[in-house]
């Protein structure tokens, strides 16, 4: 169970993330990378990004509803930052624990982190490319993850909030 | 001579405009143009070789976008100012018309412990007068090395309405 849930709080983290294909040479800079961490940074670590993890669990006897949905910590842990000429890379790894609401039922704690890889157009500033990967290499829970992006529309729905944070971030009143 | 203001608004300061009282969007950024005023002033000398500097400072930035106020805090730009004098009226200033040819700005970010990373860009402006008020459009393009930042950079110079009134204060101030 903890494990399904690990799974489904990397899901959501791609908030910030694509399926990323680099379409020409962009130079990393690790000034760039410092100085725009710095923009993202407090945008990012006060995002719920567990908001809408519930899901209800056959437990043999009956359905019970699980959720995980408080954000109690995210961390941006290291980002980088590619500019190309016509658009720039971002690749973020990302610490999320979530946890269950004070008056759940049954009180669970996830915690998992990311590998976040999008590329964003430089001219409109919206995402061109997106992935994210759970950091762990138990295969398992890599499968459990693929198999939740395909059936649930979750690479769309964590694309669509990244979006909306990217946007955030470009347009003049932040 | 340093002022708290945007650093095209300081290149028509230089030519000898009046100083804005306040800016609000690039009020943290040191502009000294010094040594180019010192230049224009100079009745009998020809031509102009000067450089304007513009420096970031820790101000909140609330105008701009938020991935452009840590770039901006940290930058560091070189403006040269290379032309015969004479090149101002015959070229530069009509009646009712100011248009300055492209110029090439150099800049500079840092962070401590780190290599600085650089990057140029192209600056242009045209104004005009339209009965007793002064439109400018200020154009800055082709920066490099900046990917998605260099873009948001150029569309927050090009369309701000701010540095726009700026510009056309500063205008206004040399027609007096």
């Amino acid at each position: 169970m903890p494990r399904i849930s690990n799974l489904v709080v990397s899901l959501m983290v791609a908030a910030f993330t694509a399926q990323v294909a680099p379409a020409e040479a962009q130079q990393c800079s690790d000034v760039l990378s410092t100085i725009i961490a710095e923009a993202v940074r407090p945008l990012l670590e006060k995002a719920p990004l567990c908001r809408g993890l519930r899901q209800e669990v056959n437990v043999g006897f009956g359905k019970i509803r699980l959720a995980i949905d408080k954000t109690s910590e995210v961390r941006l842990r290291s980002f980088q930052y590619c500019p190309g000429e016509r658009d720039s890379r971002l690749k973020a790894n990302v610490f999320v624990r979530c946890e269950s609401s004070s008056d759940s039922v049954v009180h669970l704690s996830a915690s998992a982190t990311f590998q976040l890889d999008m590329t964003v157009d430089n001219q409109t500033c919206t995402i061109t490319a997106f992935k994210i990967e759970p950091e762990s290499r138990d295969e398992i829970v890599r499968e459990i993850v693929r198999f939740l992006t395909a059936n649930f529309d979750l690479t769309n729905k964590v694309r669509t909030e990244a979006a909306r944070h990217i946007s955030v971030v470009c347009r003049p009143k932040g | 001579m340093r002022r708290h203001i945007s650093a095209i608004a300081a290149v028509w300061l230089a030519f000898g405009g009046a100083a804005p009282a306040q800016v609000a969007v690039w009020e943290d950024v040191t502009v000294d143009y010094g040594a180019c005023e010192a230049q224009l002033k100079a009745l009998l000398r020809l031509d102009i070789d000067c450089t304007i500097n513009a420096q970031g400072g820790n101000g909140t930035l609330e105008s701009v976008p938020a991935i452009l106020r840590p770039v901006l805090r940290r930058l560091a730009c070189l403006l040269p100012l290379r032309f015969p004098k004479k090149d101002i009226y015959d070229r530069w200033i009509q009646k009712g018309i100011v248009e300055v040819p492209a110029m090439t700005a150099t800049c500079r970010l840092s962070v401590p412990g780190m290599n600085t990373s650089e990057f140029s860009s192209s600056l242009e402006l045209r104004c005009q007068k339209a009965g007793d008020a002064w439109s400018c459009a200020p154009k800055m393009y082709g920066t490099t090395a900046l990917g998605i930042i260099g873009t948001q950079l150029e569309n927050f110079v090009n369309t701000n309405t701010e540095i726009r009134r700026q510009i056309e204060r500063a205008v206004a101030g040399l027609s007096q």
